[in-house]
């Protein structure tokens, strides 16, 4: 039983270890490659972030961002960092930045679903869902 | 028997408490009871429109109701047993508190017996919660508007 146990928890341990995910994942509606690559940069540079999903429509950008485990108490704090930092660069655009996990699991869904249509309206939905409190 | 005698006979006699393996027991079961909570967060983040921000409130309403059922089924008390602190801790030992109290003064009625008795261990949990929340809330009023923190 304990040997099982022992076993279960390496499996756990290194399971837990692999990290070989990118840290970044885009999908562009739009065709302003250079914004992209911009955005782009600036999230690599941020250290706080373990992974983050980046959705382009033309004015709109969204932001979704998953902060490393023990930086989980410092998240809005990253939020706004980050958030600031994007509007110095893009004071023009519609920015949604948050490190909330419903807006990051449903900017993943949008890309793996990679369809454009329909997009906007998704990506308007979760901007409200980002604003709700409580 | 004087009273100082019997109390160092009780002291000898009584089996010493293991500390250390219920503080073990209270943290795994505690820990465990948490994680489920966990889950049960991420499922309404997941199946419905909560975010990590709104999804405390129904993750705290199902708990609270997996409690009551383990309590009506009477394996809460087991639980309760082995584990102590580890399962009144957490949200699910208000419901337990609720629940029980309710159960015990079944026979005398519903509303004499379980509305005015139903809240009984539990109506302070709530009173100084409400109590303490405004209070904790006036403070960060104040800071906010000195300008030391933000909302």
């Amino acid at each position: 039983m304990r040997k099982i146990l022992l076993a279960v928890c390496c499996c756990v341990v290194l399971v837990g270890c692999g990290d070989t995910e990118e840290k970044l994942s885009t999908f562009y509606a739009t065709h302003d490659n250079e914004k992209a690559s911009k955005i782009e940069e600036i999230l690599g540079q941020e250290k706080d972030i373990e992974h983050a999903n980046i959705i382009f429509i033309e004015d709109k950008i969204l932001v979704a961002m998953q902060v490393k485990p023990w930086l989980r108490y410092k998240k809005k704090k990253i939020e706004k960092k980050v958030e600031e930092d994007l509007t110095k660069e893009f004071p023009s655009s519609d920015l949604i930045v948050s490190t909330d996990f419903k807006l990051h699991w449903e900017s993943q869904k949008l890309i793996d679903k990679n369809n454009k249509e329909k997009l906007n309206d998704e990506v308007d939905q979760l901007k409200k869902l980002s604003k709700e409190e409580t | 028997m004087d009273e100082q005698r019997y109390q160092t006979i009780e002291q000898q006699i009584s089996p010493k408490t293991p500390l250390a393996l219920n503080l073990l027991k209270a943290f795994l079961v505690g820990g465990i009871i948490c994680t489920i909570g966990q889950a049960v967060t991420y499922f309404y983040i997941i199946f419905f429109d909560f975010t990590e921000q709104t999804a405390g409130n129904p993750t705290v309403a199902t708990m609270i109701f997996f409690a009551m059922l383990l309590t009506g089924f009477g394996l809460y008390r087991k639980l309760g047993q082995f584990a102590g602190a580890g399962s009144a801790v957490p949200v699910t030992g208000f419901g337990n508190a609720v629940i029980s109290a309710a159960i015990e003064h079944k026979s005398e009625g519903l509303v004499l017996g379980v509305g005015s008795n139903m809240f009984k261990l539990a109506g302070s949990v709530i009173l100084f919660g409400v109590v303490s929340a405004f209070f904790v809330a006036l403070v960060k009023l104040i800071f906010v508007s000195i300008g030391v923190a933000s909302w």
